[in-house]
């Protein structure tokens, strides 16, 4: 029973879609042959072949025009149209309140770029476009990654120097962040956006740590809040975009319609790596 | 998916896919059928990883074909492609042996 678990947890260890296929056959394989040390490593060993043999596969298929533009129309209508004149907006008005009048945008108003950043991040364009346009999305989403961090940078050095530690030089700056930020959110992305990516690559994760995440979340930003009063900024950049999520469902009903089916016809064509 | 000609294209699962594909010449089998029937031919005890990454890659390339499952065991067998891909590799194999055993013998 004990070599069933681990078989089971070493099988999340290849592409999904692997796993709907040969994962039952490889299980029945293992409880007849029992689970060794050398095979659980030959069963590792297979897994990062098929990883790689799956990534080669998604970056070399074709795309399917119809799909592409969907999907695409639909962050479109609902995402860039909105984030990135909000995001110019707040650039200009930065650069022209601090450069020539003298008075440097409040923080406060970077809200409304958190927000529809939330948005953008959290859909699905990453996985199934596949043409040039596909390029400027994830150039865009790359962008978007990068920004996140500088905040998340930003804000831990603020969280270390609030609790008393000893102002973080040039280097802690920059290496905290990238040690504990970039897993952890590449996994906690990968959480939020696992349902909108049919085709994606990395290992499942269960609703129960969905929730799990989310309450690291909050119970981290509350902390943070608690220590830092500069930080309730965050807090209530989180907050607003709770009190948006509805509005944003609500106006891009028609759109998230359309993107719901793509993502049906891409999971019925999707292809056994 | 890439579209294999030989058995050499499927790069370190071209051995354990001959192996699989011998194993199968003689009627459909599953994968622990596959297993003790290759550890009896070459005396090779291929490991879950191994079988499962040459299958799948057999399966692309349309050599073999799964059967409907029994239970957790589903049967595999040879197709007509398949087929053709073995003898080919057998008959390259056989003239190997064949130049390389010459060579032995003028030594």
């Amino acid at each position: 029973m004990r070599s069933d678990r681990v078989a089971r947890a070493l099988l999340r260890l290849y592409p999904r879609a692997w796993r709907e296929r040969y994962g039952e056959e490889i299980l029945g394989l293992i409880d007849e042959t029992g689970l060794s040390c050398r095979s659980a490593v030959n069963v590792v060993a297979g897994a990062v072949a098929q990883r790689a043999r799956a990534l080669v596969a998604w970056r070399t298929r074709e795309p399917d025009p119809a799909v592409t533009i969907q999907v695409f129309a639909s962050l479109t209508a609902r995402d860039v149209l909105i984030e990135w004149p909000t995001f110019c907006a707040l650039f200009a008005g930065t650069v022209v309140g601090f450069n020539w009048l003298g008075v440097p945008l409040p923080l406060w108003a970077w809200w409304p770029q958190a927000i529809t950043m939330y948005f953008v991040v959290r859909s699905d364009f990453v996985g199934p476009v596949t043409t040039p346009l596909r390029r400027v999305g994830i150039g865009y989403y790359f962008a978007l990654e990068a920004m996140a961090l500088a905040l998340a940078a930003f804000f831990s050095a603020r969280l270390l120097v609030a609790i008393g530690l000893p102002e973080p030089t040039t280097d802690t700056f920059v290496l905290v962040p990238l040690a504990v930020f970039v897993p952890l959110a590449t996994r906690v992305g990968y959480c939020f956006m696992r349902s909108n990516r049919p085709d994606s690559q990395w290992p499942g994760a269960s609703s129960s740590e969905v929730r799990l995440w989310k309450l690291v979340g909050i119970a981290v930003i509350a902390a943070a809040s608690l220590v830092d009063p500069e930080m309730k900024l965050v807090w209530m950049m989180t907050i607003s975009i709770f009190l948006f999520r509805p509005l944003m469902n609500h106006l891009s009903r028609p759109s998230l319609e359309r993107r719901r089916e793509a993502i049906a016809r891409l999971r019925k064509a999707r292809v056994t790596p | 998916m890439k579209k294999h000609d030989s058995l050499q294209d499927l790069g370190r699962f071209s051995e354990p896919a001959l192996l699989i594909l011998i194993s199968l010449a003689d009627g459909a089998k599953h994968g622990y059928a596959m297993t003790q029937d290759i550890e009896r031919i070459s005396g090779q005890k291929l490991g879950p990883g191994t079988l499962y990454g040459a299958i799948t890659r057999l399966e692309d390339a349309k050599w073999i074909e799964p059967l409907p499952a029994e239970d957790r065991r589903r049967p595999y067998k040879l197709t007509s492609a398949g087929t053709r891909v073995l003898k080919a590799r057998l008959e390259t194999m056989r003239a190997m042996t064949k130049a390389a055993q010459a060579r032995l013998a003028d030594a």
